[in-house]
């Protein structure tokens, strides 16, 4: 080995290493601003019959964003990547939509989308309509209608089947001159983003693309036909599809024409403005369609309003404001005759609506159970009777009782949808989001494996309670299996649920009930007793932690959750229900409201507390510290929360508007017996809380949390589907739905007053049962874990049968295996935590600790090595130690070279010096002998 | 005699590399073990941790806590430091490399495991939310604002500073006016 070609090769790492770090350009600058509107978008591949790849769909718009900020934005909210020339300020040219599972930061030189959320792949069934075809062939330099098949599977853009194909974009039926990245959008604008193969002579845009590509010139003057504006039918079809599944035949029908004309790449004017007008009168006859207004006139029960609003979800406070003068310019759907906002207002109600007064007044409630002295407060067993018996309250929908005005023949005569069907629809719409984002299909239970895996977190538990409440089935044997698992498992911690949070125990024993389960026997503890989480985490927490220690919130949800069943406080209990009671109106502020940190009221909070008393709001008892009585503090927290509600139904918390707070009111209203949707106190410029709770809901069925915009951080998307506000409105539809069919609040486990006991069924472990224990793998990982803990779980409560022994056997080990992996994935991440860094102190004589850390890591199965936390790391670890050590050998090698080459240097020299020495003596000798001669 | 040259350039050859280092890596490996240097042309972003605000409220502090080993006398846990932009990285990425590059214990829930759909520090230093009070825990703030999104939603650009900072009252005694100030 040569020390110049070392060198050298050192010299050439470093070049490289330079190039490769000097880094990418910052990302795209600031887009900031408020919503200003919305525009209507698609992603048309028409021309190769590939159909929408982005149906039409509402998009907001925020003041100061371009147009190509906007497709970003809906490409990513899509599940796709594209890939672009220039930035979304300057020079923007959208080269290619792409496969969003495999999204690249460069293709073909194209700057990356990046990865899409719910990331999926491009299907594109592809098949060039034939009446293109005599025109591509006539006209095209190349055309191969095999080629995307045969060379860009998963990409669509530039020069794909034609030398005359790629991406355009029509704003209000016009192709402008410029690019997105130069166009601003207002409020009803209609952008589709479109496929040509034939530089737009096919999709009616051949006069916007630049003269100079070859076989521009072939193309004829006026296109290959002649274009219909489908501007109308793309945004009676974007309607459509936030209706979700279509249940009416001739709407479906009609759906499939309005579809067919879409995609028809020629189709006529007259065609499309049929089809866009049948598929409109189809979704604007209510009996198909599920309102989602409540009332948007306080004085109008809002069973009978809702059949005059068949309304758009997303755009519903601009659609709303069709019945308000001041603001009808504003509406965005010219397409969707409303009618005349007279009729709403001018139906007046057969029943007057309810004064608010009255609510506490005519609810019904059975004498306070005078017998335990200790806790006068407790409630009553009917104390929520207002659902069934308040009179106000019916709980089969009403139909409107006035006719439908003369002068409107089209006024249909069909019953209006319930506000109980339309609180389901909406509920429907945000189990059908939350399944897409978790990756199950609508018909599957959302409580799979994938989602088990968060059970016993914030994330994990509040839908199960939802779907639990809203009486639709799902697998909440697995879900309270893998529950009761992660509590035992949890209970051997030192802080056991939380060291601070007692809501940790609120939440889980609320998500037991849900799921059929007993909070106060949820599993057992190392010692084999049964691990009661109303005790431990209500009235007994304070013997190890403050129940109030997170603050605010640890009060109220520990009254929700004793609540839950009414559970018995003991009398050696370290706080009762009064001290609960009396810790929380303590808490109340000047103005009613309560807040988390007592200054400013903030309606979650208030509202969150009103859920927790109210069970006592008939309670006249007077408690230490308090100023008030309960049913005193309710009605000023009421009034407070009335005074914040905004303008449009829904409030601010924290500075920002969001669905959350309005979630919360509607539940602490709905736990109250008081009807959300027509108390005046709860009714702002016509809009209710349910219409402010709506401003959030996306096309997807799922809510926002807020349309707030962070100028500082374009990557996070306000306005998009969350879990929490999904979670929040699943909630606070499931209090509307219950309230509305007279079952009990929300928060209110006891049976269903005159509901049968239910009895123990016997178990079986049936044949899918045993078919998934078979099918286990040899190799198993904890992506297994929920699936072995509830069939285990399952197993152990069937009944004998032959064979369960086995069964038993293998599931008990199953279950011990994945125990041990994710015991050794916990002990690899803490090791990697403690022994790798800081990087520059590693050296060879860690070399061991780090190979063995590596060699566990690669020991694991690909999933399980997915959990361990910055493998990359480890990798790095590796390779620098694995380089110290080639550099530690190399160096001895060299010295021994070195050596080497030392010692036979010296060697020679002293041969050479010797044998002149001799030559020297031999010299002298003869020089003596000639001398003597 | 001039092999004898040749020699003793050779050996004064190899002991050079030996002295020099003998550190011979791929392009793939030198990048793997550099990828955190800082160069003049590296995209770079500042992270701190502090927890002045505890000081303040030493009283409310869990007194398991009271102590300089946990809080800091200057209440600096972490003093600005600058740290390698890879693409993509979070605030949370950055975070979680600057805890572990300098030993500081950190304990979050991942994204999954919340509503957030985002990580959220639950401690760092074993200063916990609610070890100093009802109101307390981990805050941060990029640039001087404090965002509206998680930490593992905010992606970084070159040349922010990202301080994260303990608050003892949901933020306002940090300088988070948006806190608090609902309805106003």
């Amino acid at each position: 080995m040569s020390a110049k070609k070392l060198l050298s090769a050192a010299l050439c790492v470093l070049l490289a290493s330079l190039t490769v770090c000097a880094g990418l350009p910052a990302s795209a600058a600031d887009a900031p601003g408020e919503r200003i509107g919305y525009a209507v978008w698609s992603v048309e591949a028409f021309t190769v019959g590939g159909g929408f790849l982005v149906e039409p769909t509402e998009l907001p718009i925020y003041a100061g964003e371009t147009a190509a900020d906007q497709l970003l934005r809906l490409l990513r909210q899509s599940g796709l990547v594209c890939y672009f020339g220039g930035t979304t300020d300057d020079a923007f040219y959208l080269a290619y939509i792409a496969d969003g599972t495999s999204a690249k930061a460069k293709f073909n030189r194209y700057s990356g989308s990046g990865t899409p959320q719910n990331a999926r792949e491009l299907h594109l069934s592809h098949s060039v309509p034939a009446v293109l075809l005599p025109h591509l062939r006539d006209t095209m330099v190349f055309f191969d209608p095999d080629d995307y098949a045969k060379n860009w599977t998963g990409y669509l853009g530039e020069f794909v089947f034609t030398n005359g194909s790629g991406w355009m974009y029509a704003v209000n039926n016009r192709f402008p001159g410029v690019g997105l990245s130069d166009t601003f959008l207002s409020d009803g604008d209609v952008v589709r983003v479109q496929f040509t193969l034939a530089y737009g002579a096919d999709i009616g845009g051949l006069g916007a693309t630049g003269g100079n590509a070859p076989g521009v010139g072939n193309q004829p003057a006026s296109g290959y036909y002649p274009v219909a504006n489908k501007d109308a039918l793309c945004k009676v079809l974007c309607r459509a599809l936030s209706f979700g599944a279509l249940s009416d035949g001739e709407t479906k029908n009609a759906y499939a024409d309005a579809l067919a004309a879409m995609e028809a790449p020629d189709a006529s004017q007259d065609r499309v403005d049929v089809a866009a007008e049948a598929l409109d009168d189809a979704l604007s006859k209510p009996s198909d369609v599920p309102s989602p207004s409540g009332s948007s006139d306080p004085s109008v029960p809002s069973e009978s309003v809702s059949s005059d609003n068949p309304i758009d979800p997303p755009e519903l406070s601009e659609s709303v404001d069709s019945s308000d003068p001041s603001d009808s310019g504003n509406s965005n759907t010219p397409s969707d005759p409303p009618e005349p906002p007279e009729s709403v207002s001018s139906d007046t109600p057969s029943d007057p609506p309810e004064p608010p007064e009255s609510v506490s007044s005519d609810t019904p409630s059975d004498p306070p159970d005078s017998g335990s002295s200790d806790t006068p407060s407790i409630p009553p067993e009917s104390v929520n009777s207002a659902e069934t018996s308040d009179p106000s309250v019916p709980s089969e929908p009403v139909v409107s009782s006035t006719p439908p005005d003369s002068d409107d023949p089209d006024a249909p005569s069909a019953p209006p949808a319930s506000v109980s069907d339309t609180a389901l629809s909406i509920a429907d719409g945000i189990l059908r989001w939350k399944k897409a984002e978790n990756g199950s299909s609508a018909d599957d239970p959302l409580l799979d494996d994938a989602f088990l895996a968060s059970a016993g977190s914030t994330a994990g538990d509040w839908y199960p309670i939802g779907l639990s409440r809203l009486g639709i089935s799902d697998n909440f044997d697995g879900y309270l299996a893998v529950l009761t698992d992660r509590i035992e498992e949890r209970y051997r911690e030192p802080g056991r649920l939380s060291a601070a949070k007692a809501t940790e125990w609120h939440r889980i024993s609320l998500a037991l009930l849900a799921a059929g389960g007993d909070p106060t026997h949820a599993g057992v503890d190392e010692n084999g007793t049964p691990i009661d989480l109303i005790a431990d985490g209500t009235y007994d927490r304070g013997k190890t932690v403050p129940l109030g220690r997170q603050g605010l919130n640890g009060w109220v949800w520990g009254l929700i959750a004793l609540d839950s069943m009414r559970y018995d406080v003991p009398a050696d209990a370290c706080d009762t229900r009064d001290d609960m009671i009396a810790e929380i109106l303590r808490q109340q502020l000047p103005d009613g409201g309560f807040s988390l940190n007592g200054t400013d009221a903030d309606p979650d909070m208030t509202a969150m507390v009103l859920q927790a008393l109210a069970p006592y709001r008939e309670s006249d008892r007077v408690y230490a510290d308090a100023a008030k009585t309960v049913p005193d503090a309710i009605e000023d927290a009421l009034a407070c929360l009335s005074a914040l509600q905004l303008d449009t139904g829904d409030f601010a918390s924290w500075g920002t508007e969001n669905v959350e707070s309005a979630d919360q009111v509607l539940i602490a209203l709905c736990c109250l017996g008081i009807d959300p949707l027509t108390d005046v106190r709860f009714c702002k410029n016509g809009r209710t809380l349910l219409d402010g709770i709506l401003r959030y809901r996306m096309p997807d069925g799922g809510f926002a949390h807020s349309f707030a915009y962070d100028p500082n951080n374009p990557t996070a998307s306000p306005g998009e589907s969350d879990t929490m506000a999904g979670e929040q409105t699943l909630l606070a539809m499931t209090a509307l739905w219950r309230q509305r069919n007279g079952l009990r609040t929300l928060y209110d486990f006891r049976p269903e007053q005159g509901a049968e006991p239910q009895e123990n069924a016997t178990v079986r472990f049936d044949d899918a049962d045993r078919e998934a224990a078979d099918s286990l793998p040899e190799m198993l990982t904890t992506a297994y874990d929920a699936t072995v803990t509830s069939l285990l779980d399952k197993l152990l409560r069937s009944e004998d049968f032959d064979g369960k022994a086995a069964y038993l056997q293998k599931l008990t080990d199953a279950k011990a295996t994945i125990a041990a992996i994710r015991a050794e994935i916990d002990d690899l991440n803490a090791e990697i935590r403690e022994k790798l860094y800081p990087f520059d102190r590693l050296t060879v004589r860690d070399r061991e600790t780090v190979d063995g850390i590596f060699e566990r890591c690669m020991a694991l199965s690909e999933y399980d090595r997915s959990k361990i936390e910055r493998f990359d790391d480890v990798r790095r670890a590796k390779t620098q130690i694995d380089g110290a050590l080639r550099g530690r050998l190399l160096a001895v090698v060299l010295c021994v070279a070195a050596a080497g080459i030392a010692f036979c240097l010296i060697r020679r020299v002293r041969k050479r010096r010797k044998r002149r020495e001799t030559e020297r003596e031999e010299l002298s000798a003869r020089h003596e002998t000639e001398e003597a001669r | 005699m001039k092999k004898d040259i040749l020699a003793v350039c050779s050996v004064l050859l190899l002991l050079a590399v030996v002295v020099n280092g003998t550190d011979v890596q791929s392009v793939d490996e030198y990048y793997r073990t550099h990828i955190d240097d800082v160069t003049p042309e590296s995209e770079t972003v500042t992270v701190s941790i502090r927890c002045d605000a505890v000081l303040d409220h030493y009283d409310q502090l869990d007194p398991a806590l009271r102590s300089d080993e946990f809080v800091p006398p200057d209440g600096v846990i972490l003093p600005p430091t600058e740290y390698v932009l890879r693409e993509g990285d979070t605030a949370f990425d950055l975070l979680d490399r600057a805890v572990r590059y300098n030993k500081i214990q950190m304990e979050y829930q991942g994204s999954d495991q919340n509503g957030f759909g985002s990580v959220y520090i639950q401690g760092i230093h074993y200063l916990y939310e609610f070890s100093c009070g009802p109101y307390s825990g981990w805050m941060y703030r990029v640039d001087g604002v404090y965002p509206h999104y998680g930490c593992s939603d905010y992606v970084l650009r070159d040349g922010q500073v990202v301080e994260w900072v303990y608050t003892c009252d949901l933020g306002r005694d940090v300088g988070a006016d948006w806190l608090g100030g609902q309805g106003k």
